[in-house]
């Protein structure tokens, strides 16, 4: 256990001689500014989809290579989508192997994934893996949307502590990371979601009052920032980080006020504001789904991760009649049973993910849909639960990012090739191009 | 404070919410500030009390209300006493949850706090105080872990009975124990033994004890029932079992990280799980798991883990009593590396307060942690077996071990800036 306060949920306490210093909040000072203009076209959208515990790679991979390739079981869900489909088979992810690390291959998995690094083993406050590809894109995209980018996901990320034989649990709650030491939590709760895109704005002002709160704001901001600055000089090291967070966050504030006020177009809300977290499975990542699909939309952002379940996650899915933890169920020991419950899960979370597939394809863009200016991988970090290994992963991409991916296709690559290469190839796609990440060994050809 | 739309109103205001929340005396400088935004507003057309509005916001997004900031000082030795202000803040974090009310910092302005039976004073009044329900909650919660009861989900098609009311039932009763026990000073050790508890109609229907009319949560006494202190509570027999059916191996690793503070190592790679499918129905899960401790790797941990489980198996994974599961009747006996036999939840209990010190310098460590916002590293040793030694001498009261911690040298100092430091 490690003790952390409710009543200051957002905020980390850091370790050392009773120093305790605290995160901020800001993102409800977002605003949404009314006027109206267009989305420029053709940007790329990128998202990326976890799902935990690996997956039943016998109901997954094609026996087919090529254009030619059949759709398995647990695919079938994306069937009307196969021409705008590429699965890719023989991806690795090494350094979610124990390396001389021991145990811990879940939140290795997690932890690794999209940050192509070897994360470091503990359970205390000096966690480290890597920035991740999503916060690389965001990065290269940030200045041009509202957001820089989304993390959601299904699990309550609030869980502190050691969650997989000695590695934090910051590890297994988050897959993006914005630096190696600061993992961007996933956040649930799809009222808190709305908030950050559309802003807490009170609509019954009338614009000249709403004008002068916006003028009053960003001098609160300046002043804020200007006594953070002032302060952080008297910090050490650590706290002083956590103080450039801090003033990280004002400025992000201070650029979307300013993004609002001039990319002078109109961002409404397509989708009402959700009151909370749904008790139900499906409708909460459903909601979730559209959420992203909204961001997209909009062009708030352009690219997002989503955590479907937590690696470890040790979730029931009754609504699918299979009423085993999905973790230990995770470990069948091939028995056809285990498979089988273990194949519908799979299944019913592809499914999940294929309402969002559709919406994106449902949707004009420019000359073509939302899909063919998005590039989605939905994938695991773990091929088979069994013996939690980290080659053959399962991982597929949708959307052609402007034509630029050949879709419809089942890539069967050399075996052992690092996923860290596909990041390589979806980073050039979004303008965050560079030659190398993490362990990769060059751009995959996609 | 004042009423009037004036300047030298509006710097009233603003001076003395400031010092709340900063927690400190606002600074010259500060006030300068705030007293400016609320002229700034009213130039532009806003009313007086848009000004003070604006003002507040400052206050509010301002890193010396985010953030607890404490100064690094120089001095010759390696630590040294924070501020009484900053020592307020400690306090009313560590007892709150929440930010110090007027009485503390009175006593920090008049630099009375670090007066021992000041501080002691401050201390009890703090746990009296219906705030200290933060430390029920957020130290109890996490540390109990009834706060991820939220987020536990039983199956439901199995236990019918789980329903929301319970799992708000379940929470409430370890919280009402907690609290009961900070209030009326009660000694930690309750938390084993403690022959008592709080429930409602639906929790004691659910334990099978007679006599609970109604929703209201009464205090139970439990001489003759099958159950006692924490560990027979629903809520922390719900939050160790998995979702289908208990588990000896979580039931017995919770008790060794939470009430021993000894966890296990991590387990090794490549081990088999449990074949679900079989458990009370072809083979008891006590026969599998012995099957499991076959193997002498596995048993370095299994033999200290499952022993303090099997004490529980006779509480199902909602925490209902039971005589069986599936087919085969339960056996709750066990026996502990060092030989120590013993049966059922009361036979672990017994085992527990053998020796109450060690479930006391679990609680301490816990607890300190909490206080500190940090873990515990080598060096704290001292401090830990001090507070331990205090607590047990006041027979094991729950005050004592917040004194103790109050009372600390890491609760009390901070590390001094050596000379190459920065100012």
């Amino acid at each position: 256990m490690f003790v952390t306060r409710k009543h200051l949920e957002r905020r980390t306490f850091l370790r050392g001689l009773g120093t305790a210093i605290a995160l901020p909040m800001l993102d409800a000072m977002t605003p949404a500014f009314a006027s109206p203009g267009k989305i420029p076209q053709g940007p790329v959208r990128t998202s990326f989809v976890y799902v935990p515990n690996g997956i039943v790679m016998d109901n997954w991979t094609p026996k087919t290579a090529g254009r030619a390739f059949e759709i398995t079981r647990t695919l079938k869900p994306l069937e009307p989508f196969r021409e705008q489909m590429l699965v890719i088979s023989g991806l690795m992810d090494n350094n979610a192997n124990a390396l001389g690390d021991g145990g811990g291959d879940h939140a290795r998995a997690a932890a690794s994934f999209l940050t192509a690094a070897h994360p470091k083993k503990t359970g205390g406050s000096d966690i480290h893996a890597g920035i991740s590809a999503d916060q690389l894109i965001a990065q290269a995209n940030g200045n041009e949307t509202r957001l820089a980018s989304l993390e959601l996901g299904l699990d309550d990320s609030r869980v502190v502590g050691h969650c997989d034989s000695g590695y934090s649990c910051a590890y297994t709650n988050s897959i993006s990371w914005r630096t190696a030491s600061t993992p961007l939590p996933p956040e649930a709760d799809p009222r808190l979601i709305f908030e950050r895109m559309f802003g807490a704005v009170d609509t019954s002002l009338d614009a000249a009052t709403r004008a002068r709160r916006e003028r009053y704001r960003k001098s609160l901001l300046d002043m804020a920032g200007d006594e953070a600055k002032k302060l952080s000089g008297t910090l050490d090291a650590g706290d002083r980080r956590k103080m450039d967070e801090y003033l990280d966050s004002i400025r992000e504030i201070e650029r979307r006020i300013e993004k609002a006020e001039t990319d002078g177009r109109k961002i409404a809300p397509t989708i009402d504001k959700p009151a909370g977290i749904p008790a139900v499975f499906a409708e909460h990542a459903k909601l979730l789904f559209d959420l992203q699909f909204v961001a997209f939309q909009t062009d708030l952002t352009r690219v997002t991760s989503m955590v479907i379940g937590r690696e470890g996650s040790v979730r029931t899915y009754d609504e699918i009649g299979v009423s085993d933890p999905h973790h230990p169920l995770s470990h069948h020991r091939n028995a056809p049973e285990a498979l089988e419950k273990l194949t519908k899960i799979n299944t019913f979370h592809v499914e999940l993910f294929a309402q969002f597939i559709a919406r994106l394809q449902a949707t004009p863009d420019g000359d073509g849909t939302l899909l063919d200016r998005s590039m989605v991988l939905y994938g695991c970090g773990i091929a088979d639960s069994n013996r939690h290994t980290h080659e053959k992963l399962p991982i597929l991409v949708m959307g052609g990012a402007n034509r630029s991916i050949e879709t419809g296709r089942h890539l069967v690559l050399e075996k052992d090739t690092p996923v860290a290469n596909l990041f390589l190839a979806m980073m050039s796609r979004s303008g965050a191009r560079r030659d190398s990440f993490g362990d990769s060994t060059g751009i995959l050809e996609i | 404070v004042c009423e009037e739309e004036t300047p030298a109103c509006a710097k009233k205001i603003v001076t003395s919410l400031a010092g709340r929340v900063y927690r400190r005396p606002a600074t010259r400088q500060e006030i300068d500030q705030l007293t400016g935004i609320v002229a700034m507003v009213k130039e532009q057309g806003d009313s007086f009390r848009e000004g003070l509005c604006v003002a507040i916001q400052r206050m509010l997004i301002s890193s010396n209300f985010l953030f607890r900031i404490e100064q690094d000082r120089k001095a010759a030795a390696d630590a040294v006493a924070v501020s009484d202000y900053e020592l307020a803040s400690r306090l009313s974090y560590f007892l709150w949850s929440s930010t110090p009310d007027e009485e503390l910092l009175r006593a920090a302005s008049g630099q009375t706090l670090r007066r021992p039976g000041v501080l002691k004073a401050q201390v009890q009044r703090m746990l009296k105080d219906p705030k200290s329900s933060a430390l029920v909650e957020d130290f109890g919660g996490q540390w109990l872990q009834f706060r991820g009861l939220e987020s536990h989900e039983p199956e439901r098609k199995k236990f019918q009975q789980y329903t929301e009311f319970t799992r708000m039932s379940m929470g409430k009763e370890t919280e009402l124990f907690l609290a009961n026990l900070i209030r009326e000073d009660r000694p930690i050790t309750d938390l084993i033994d403690g022959k008592y508890t709080f429930l409602n109609q639906r929790l004691a229907e659910f334990y099978g004890i007679p006599g609970v009319q109604g929703a209201e949560f009464r205090k139970v006494d439990l001489t003759g029932a099958n159950r006692q202190g924490v560990l027979t509570q629903a809520s922390v027999l719900t939050m160790s079992s998995y979702a289908n059916r208990t588990s000896p191996v979580l039931r017995g690793k919770w008790v060794l990280e939470n009430i021993l503070n000894s966890p296990p190592p991590a387990k090794p790679p490549d081990v088999p799980e449990l074949d679900e499918s079989a458990v009370g129905v072809s083979a008891s899960l006590r026969e599998q798991l012995e099957q499991h401790r076959a193997n002498a790797v596995c048993a370095s941990c299994h033999s200290r883990m499952d022993p303090l489980g099997f004490a529980l198996e006779n509480y199902d994974a909602i925490g209902r009593w039971r005589d069986k599961d599936g087919k085969f009747a339960i056996d709750s006996s066990g026996q502990l590396p060092d030989g120590r036999k013993f049966t059922g939840a009361s036979g672990l209990a017994a085992i527990l307060m053998a020796d109450p010190d060690v479930f006391a310098k679990a609680m301490t460590e816990k607890m300190l942690i909490y206080a500190l916002g940090r873990g515990l590293e080598n060096y704290d040793r001292p401090v830990v077996n001090q507070v331990v030694s205090g607590v047990a001498k006041d027979q094991y009261r729950f005050s004592s071990l917040v004194l103790g911690i109050v009372n600390s040298v890491p609760f009390q100092d901070r590390r001094a800036l050596s000379k190459g430091d920065r100012p």
